[in-house]
């Protein structure tokens, strides 16, 4: 994980933040696209409920035996303004995501992983107008919104930026784990010593390749281990076998 | 250690972890929820540990979720409260405002200087006013302020008599505070957004009562306009003032970074924000249950509206000077 938190070279979009107990967290920002479907479900919900109020309140100006335009009218445009302007604003500052982002397994947090209050959530939200412009015919087309995410580290909009707010997968769903070794296989290694001292980076790349090589092909895996022909002296599958063999040790003893 | 006697001695603990936080999640924790902070930095220190043990990502995976979990429920932001609402009214708002008094100078200029020029081309250049305006909108002003005529009996034409002030209502909040968002959300655009509509609403308002100087109803809509007014533009112009500020945040960064100086105009520029919306919330109760009274005689509605524009006043003067709320230090912004 060390390479992670220092390294400029990063091949993931993880995020590592220091909080104040000491240790770091990481946090996956999503990117534009699961965004957009989140967005788009959204969209849908907030129609759905107007509509829906719209047919309550037309039924019960039915029941009063009142002609709908008259009290329904005031009743509709407030939730009209509820909904249009306070639908994100109240989810995500009480539940830390929408109805769509939920779907999508994702939240909003602050930058420093912990959730957005009721300031933040009306920030970022407020600038959905900006974020969503250009707009055609009362339709956001996003693409000031999604050139910053583009431009930023963490997939920022402009109303992340401004409310210091990042939108994550949820822990509960971001967790993968690349299938390790069957059991089988597992059973016919040999936990051994690496001969030579190695850094803990070099470590550590013995243990992502026992974690990761479920994922792998054969061909892929002997290919990968023929690099360390200076460390195991073997290629092939021998060679494979002898690096899962290290990395076992490494990790699990 | 080895990784299974570290998972195996620990297990208890973070399984009593993920359970209360659990329970936590779903706001249901009894007593047992004072464990959770020494839990949680338990469990920040196996995490780190195990990173540096390299005891696998799987496990690490495991603990990063515990800690990111604990961390979200300890550093949980606080609820609403009426205290805090009443600090908010009594002293941030107005120290917000007078921290930035140039920004809400500037703002009430962009607004009234248009407002009043529109008002005199009724008088020198009328044609100024009508190329402001639709017919349709002169139409409406007619039907609401013309001979004889008065909001009331509009909004009563098109949504009948019961429940009419309450359809105002409905309509000045959804209406109004909807103008007052997106001119703070504009100004991020380097300040022009809310300059532009800042701008636009002084003339488009000017265009409108200069009309009925025009026609001779002006009086009609000042009687009805006095009451409300000082909530509704100050409280508009309140929020292209909070506009503005984000735009400036995005101009001069200062020594921040850019990034880090829109956070910072975002937090500075969001009591004024919520200030200006609260001011144009209360000023769609004022309009639609008070200004829209017709029996409400002349001199009882303008001194009420000018009391009202004098309350204001004070108030971003005075409000808050001297309270220190508990604080230690010198307060800010004053």
């Amino acid at each position: 994980m060390e390479s992670r938190m220092t390294g400029e070279l990063k091949i993931d979009t993880l995020q590592s933040v220091e909080v104040a107990e000491g240790v770091d967290i990481l946090l996956r920002p999503a990117g534009p696209l699961p965004r957009a479907y989140a967005y788009v479900l959204d969209a849908l919900i907030r129609t759905g409920i107007m509509i829906l109020l719209g047919i309550l309140l037309t039924l019960g100006a039915a029941v009063l035996g009142v002609e709908m335009g008259k009290l329904g009218i005031g009743l509709g445009l407030l939730a009209y303004f509820l909904i249009e302007w306070g639908y994100y604003v109240i989810c995500e500052a009480v539940w830390g995501t929408s109805l769509g982002k939920k779907a999508f397994k994702l939240k909003v947090v602050r930058t420093s992983g912990v959730p957005i209050g009721w300031g933040a959530a009306v920030l970022r939200n407020l600038l959905r107008t900006v974020d969503g412009m250009p707009w055609a015919m009362m339709c956001p087309s996003g693409l000031i919104g999604i050139a910053s995410c583009v431009m930023t580290r963490k997939f920022q909009r402009i109303g992340d930026l401004l409310a210091d707010t990042v939108v994550v997968y949820s822990s509960a769903g971001w967790e993968y784990t690349p299938p390790e070794l069957s059991p089988a296989a597992r059973a016919l290694l040999q936990p051994q010593p690496p001969p030579i001292a190695l850094s803990r980076e070099e470590q550590q790349a013995l243990v992502l390749y026992l974690e990761r090589a479920g994922l792998w092909s054969e061909g892929r895996k002997e290919e990968l281990a023929n690099h360390l022909q200076p460390l195991t002296g073997l290629t092939g599958r021998p060679g494979v076998e002898q690096i899962l063999g290290h990395a076992l040790w490494l990790r699990d003893s | 250690m080895k990784k299974a006697t570290f998972e195996e001695k620990n297990a208890d603990r973070w399984t009593e972890l993920e359970e209360l936080l659990l329970r936590l999640e779903k706001r249901k924790a009894g007593t047992e929820a004072g464990r959770a902070p020494a839990l949680f930095r338990q469990v920040c220190h196996d995490l780190s540990l195990a990173q540096h043990r390299m005891y696998g990502r799987k496990l690490c995976e495991r603990l990063n979720g515990l800690v990111v979990r604990g961390y979200q429920q300890i550093h949980r932001s606080r609820s609403l409260s009426w205290p805090g609402v009443f600090k908010f009214v009594a002293v941030t708002f107005p120290r917000a405002i007078r921290a930035d008094w140039r920004i809400f100078v500037l703002a009430l200029t962009l607004f009234w200087l248009p407002f009043g020029a529109m008002i005199a081309a009724a008088y020198f250049q009328p044609h100024w006013v009508f190329s402001m305006l639709s017919p349709a909108e002169m139409g409406m002003m007619d039907s609401m302020h013309g001979a004889g005529s008065a909001p009331t009996k509009h909004f009563a034409k098109e949504y009948g008599d019961f429940g009419v002030h309450f359809t105002m209502f409905g309509f000045y909040v959804q209406h109004n505070i909807g103008i007052g968002l997106k001119m703070f959300g504009m100004g991020i655009l380097f300040t022009i957004g809310s300059i532009y509509e800042l701008v636009w609403e002084g003339l488009k308002l000017g265009a409108m009562f200069g009309y009925l100087h025009y026609t001779g109803h002006a009086e009609n809509i000042w009687r009805f306009a006095i009451g409300h007014s000082s909530f509704e533009i100050t409280g508009l112009i309140v929020c292209g003032t909070a506009g503005i500020r984000l735009g400036l945040g995005v101009l001069f960064p200062g020594r921040l970074p850019r990034s880090q100086a829109i956070a910072a105009a975002g937090r500075r520029a969001l009591p004024i924000l919520l200030g200006g919306a609260g001011m144009v919330f209360l000023a769609a109760i004022v309009e639609g249950f008070w200004s829209s009274q017709d029996w409400l005689s002349d001199p009882v509605r303008y001194t009420f509206g000018l009391g009202f524009w004098v309350f204001w006043l004070l108030y971003f003067l005075l409000a808050g000077r001297s309270f220190n709320f508990g604080e230690k230090g010198v307060p800010h912004g004053s």
